[in-house]
């Protein structure tokens, strides 16, 4: 190695001459560069990243062909816990705008990624931070919060992105944001807003008197209530009422007794917590496994809208 | 009807999980269910991956790690605790990176390593019955320190650990294995098997029916039932040998 190196390296050369080609070097490679970046600069998306599949579908839906958007929860992946890896503090660092659920759904995973990133854009409090929690009326605000409650979010129910009328709000505040980075594209982003929210309001009003009257249901977690509040549909009891904590024999010989009297006859179930507790529920009570997922493949407002369809159709089947 | 399974799963796993835990404390090898429990879930994430059957892959996998295991001799100058230890980090590194391209086995994955005893149903009782007598039986002949002995050993362990634990969970079939064998122990030997049973057996009544009763999660419960009754057991053989 060292004769090939001596063999390339230039034998006679003062340090002066050294210092100023290597001056020159770095002057010609960053107008080099800067060259090369300009046309990229002036056309340049807003790079949007999302915490979920379905934020990424609200924020796709409002910037269209504008904006370029990436998700780091995988489809199927409970977003409580999300495995951070390089790759996500990479998109962040990259990113002109973060769209987050909010309330600390995404706390377990996302602050460190945040920080990793050393994006000051998109720190919480920026205009690049958007947290859909903040922009709608949160349901299941507790007054007094203990451990002994299990892994729950006292500021209010995190999942509000399964209400297509709060997702439309969302969708709005999105665009608002899109709007300070991004004027030339200001009309657009608020049209397609506006053209979302249509399509939502439509869904809600053809499906809401399509499932009215059906009979309760019994949720895993507490994590349709805004899905099942928006279409009147009663939730009855939790499989597991304190979030990652395991029931107790009391509670789910409870619950059957319940879902037996009140003649239940689905409990919803997102596929990550499709466990033997639950199948054993199913299977002692009779009730109907029905899988609610919080995620779907697909894009935009086409995606975000065959999610809440998926869920329609499994709540409205055999009411 | 659920209590009464979940009793009915914690009584039948004290009756074998404790003596086959005496061999695990003889040998002091205490780390080897988690290990075989952590290879076994690994395998079902690499049968998941692939698209094949997740049980089938979960059996040879693991059929493959007591091979191996089985090559150490009783006398190897390794610290056996630390080889399994290290075997049990393996496990849960691969398993992470096969999940982490395959997000929708997780939940699955987690399934196989954190069961509940409040999900137990008839066939997998009779599943744990079988299985448990399998590697009692097994685990009571004397096949001396060589190959063959060593994998019917470790094979035993895998035959009763990994259901178990599947259907009741790593913590409980963890203290299942060593605490009704510490309550016994005496002058640096094995004790009485037929008094590990019973502390496990007595645990696990008190335990359930704590759960019930106060509406704390069960597999808690007789875990926290198992140290006191221990610890209470320990006492008096103490106190009868003075």
């Amino acid at each position: 190695m060292h004769g090939i190196c001596a063999g390339l390296w230039p034998s006679v050369r003062t340090v002066r001459t050294h210092i100023k080609e290597y001056q020159m070097n770095v002057f010609k490679q960053s107008l080099l560069s800067m060259l090369l970046l300009l046309p990229a600069i002036a056309d340049a998306k807003p790079y949007i990243v999302a915490t979920l599949p379905a934020l990424g579908q609200i924020a796709g839906a409002v910037a269209g062909e504008d904006g370029e958007v990436k998700v780091l929860a995988k489809v199927g992946q409970d977003p409580h816990f999300v495995q951070p890896k390089p790759t996500l503090a990479r998109h962040l660092a990259k990113a002109d705008l973060l769209v987050t659920v909010g309330l600390a759904l995404e706390g377990g995973w996302l602050p460190p990624l945040i920080e990793l990133s050393r994006n000051n854009r998109i720190r919480p409090g920026q205009a690049g931070h958007v947290a859909g929690a903040d922009a709608i009326e949160v349901l299941g605000v507790m007054e007094k919060v203990d451990r002994s409650m299990g892994d729950v979010h006292p500021e209010g129910n995190p999942h509000w992105w399964l209400d297509p009328l709060r997702a439309a709000v969302v969708a709005s505040l999105i665009a608002e944001r899109l709007v300070m980075i991004d004027p030339d594209h200001a009309d657009a982003y608020r049209q397609r807003a506006e053209d979302f929210a249509k399509r939502l309001q439509a869904l809600v009003k053809v499906w809401k008197p399509r499932l009215a009257g059906g009979g309760a249901v019994v949720s895993y977690h507490d994590s349709n209530r805004y899905f099942s509040e928006r279409f009147s549909i009663p939730v009855a009891g939790f499989i597991e009422p304190k979030p990652g904590v395991e029931a107790s024999t009391r509670h789910l010989d409870s619950l059957l007794t319940v879902i037996g009297n009140q003649h239940i006859s689905q409990l919803w179930v997102e596929p990550y917590h499709m466990g033997r507790v639950v199948k054993r529920v199913a299977e002692l009570s009779g009730a109907a496994l029905v899988s609610m997922p919080d995620a779907v493949d697909g894009e935009g407002a086409d995606g975000y809208l065959a999610m809440i369809e998926l869920l329609l159709e499994s709540a409205g089947a055999e009411q | 009807m659920i209590l009464w399974f979940s009793l009915a799963a914690c009584l039948l796993v004290s009756l074998f999980l404790p003596v086959l835990g005496q061999h695990i404390l003889k040998r002091r090898i205490i780390f080897v269910d988690l290990a075989l429990a952590q290879v076994a879930a690994l395998g079902y994430a690499i049968g998941m991956a692939l698209d094949g059957n997740g049980m089938l892959y979960a059996a040879v996998i693991t059929a493959v790690v007591v091979l191996l295991l089985a090559l150490f001799p009783e006398d190897s100058d390794l610290p056996k605790e630390a080889v399994m230890g290290a075997l049990y980090a393996l496990a849960v590194s691969i398993g992470m990176m096969v999940l982490a391209m395959l997000p929708h086995a997780e939940g699955q994955m987690m399934e196989l390593m954190f069961g509940s005893v409040l999900g137990v149903n008839e066939s997998e009782l009779m599943i744990m019955a079988v299985a448990g007598v399998v590697a009692l039986l097994l685990s009571r002949q004397r096949f001396g320190d060589h190959f063959f002995g060593r994998m019917i050993f470790y094979g035993s362990l895998a035959i009763a650990v990994v259901p178990a634990i599947y259907a009741v969970g790593v913590i409980l079939v963890f203290a299942m294995l060593v605490m009704p064998g510490l309550a016994v122990w005496r002058d640096g030997e094995n004790g009485s098997a037929l008094q590990a049973v019973t502390v496990a057996a007595v645990a696990s009544i008190c335990g359930i029916f704590l759960s019930n009763y106060f509406d704390y999660p069960p597999s808690s419960s007789v875990v926290l039932l198992l140290a006191a009754t221990a610890l209470i057991w320990r006492a008096l053989l103490v106190m009868i040998k003075r």
